[in-house]
């Protein structure tokens, strides 16, 4: 048993965690909301299109920890896991700002969101959005969520390749996302069942 | 050194492996054990595929030769009985490793 393969060890326990497809739903619901509210031109949407985010926690307690139980893992490890939720945090509200920016073009203030929308800053948008996935893939280790990243940044390229309302491929990349994260809870909630007392 | 010398020392190295880790079951709770810092009763039962009891008499064994100890914590205010190998456990496990990769070695 070598170095290595105890890594290996520790990584496999690590990523057990991320079997249960609960940060995939939440990010694709994330992502749907979005594309839903610019295809609805909804800023009720927009603003509550985070929310699926505070379910996460919740969802991790009453689902997953009952069923693979809980651990500490090591302080490299933690550490890790510290400096990816800070990175997380800023790169959230970095991008938070910048949704702000655009609701407060929905008013008219500065711009009209759906001409705002129908510019180039769709792309910025999507980088935005992929960079958030790519980031969750790099630091959390989740080699998906770089399918993910892709995914939801062809969704904001499609509009301007194909004749197609601006939010629609993006709340089609959502809904696949969610789709594959609801496939993955099934299997685990097959996999692992609560163990008897 | 001569082959019959090397035979001999490969022998010691078989001869020094920890009879206690050296069983299938609880060289995986070791396993896993050292490389969390602490882990709960499911989480050893996912990770080791074993079943209640047998993991269960297992730690038992492991906790009387003071190679784990169990520890009461809170997380989020509910009680949680965690297990994590003690210092002694840590160590007898790298030994383990090294006795059995020079065994190893030695059937090369």
């Amino acid at each position: 048993m070598s170095e290595a393969d105890l890594r290996d060890t520790e990584r496999r326990t690590y990523l057990l965690y991320f079997e249960d497809g609960i940060a995939d739903i939440a990010g694709g619901l994330v992502v749907l909301l979005f594309g839903l509210g610019m295809f609805f031109d909804s800023s009720t949407l927009f603003i509550f299109n985070w929310m699926p985010l505070l379910f996460f926690w919740p969802l991790k307690r009453v689902i997953t920890v009952p069923r693979i139980g809980y651990v500490k893992f090591s302080p490299e490890r933690q550490r890790r896991i510290s400096k990816s939720m800070i990175i997380l945090f800023i790169a959230g509200t970095l991008s938070l700002l910048l949704g702000v920016v655009a609701y407060l073009g929905v008013e008219g203030a500065a711009f009209n969101l759906q001409d705002f929308m129908m510019e180039y800053s769709l792309l910025l948008f999507g980088a935005v959005m992929a960079a958030a996935f790519a980031l969750i893939a790099i630091l959390f280790e989740v080699k998906r969520f770089y399918g993910y990243a892709a995914l939801v940044f062809s969704g904001w390229l499609v509009p301007y390749l194909l004749v197609v309302e601006p939010g629609l491929p993006v709340a089609v990349a959502g809904g696949t996302i969610t789709l594959i994260g609801l496939a993955l809870l099934a299997s685990f909630l097959v996999k692992y069942p609560v163990p008897s007392e | 050194m001569s082959r019959r010398e090397n035979t001999e020392n490969d022998m010691d190295a078989i001869d020094r492996l920890d009879r206690v880790i050296h069983e299938p079951a609880r060289l995986k709770i070791m396993t896993q054990l050292y490389v969390v810092e602490s882990g709960d009763f499911v989480y050893l039962m996912r990770t080791t595929g074993l079943t209640r009891g047998n993991l269960s008499s297992h730690m038992t064994k492991l906790e009387e030769v003071g190679y784990i100890e169990v520890i009461k914590e809170f997380v989020e205010r509910k009680p949680v009985t965690m297990l994590r190998l003690t210092d002694k456990g840590r160590t007898a496990f790298l030994e383990y490793r090294k006795n059995m990769a020079q065994a190893i070695e030695s059937t090369d």
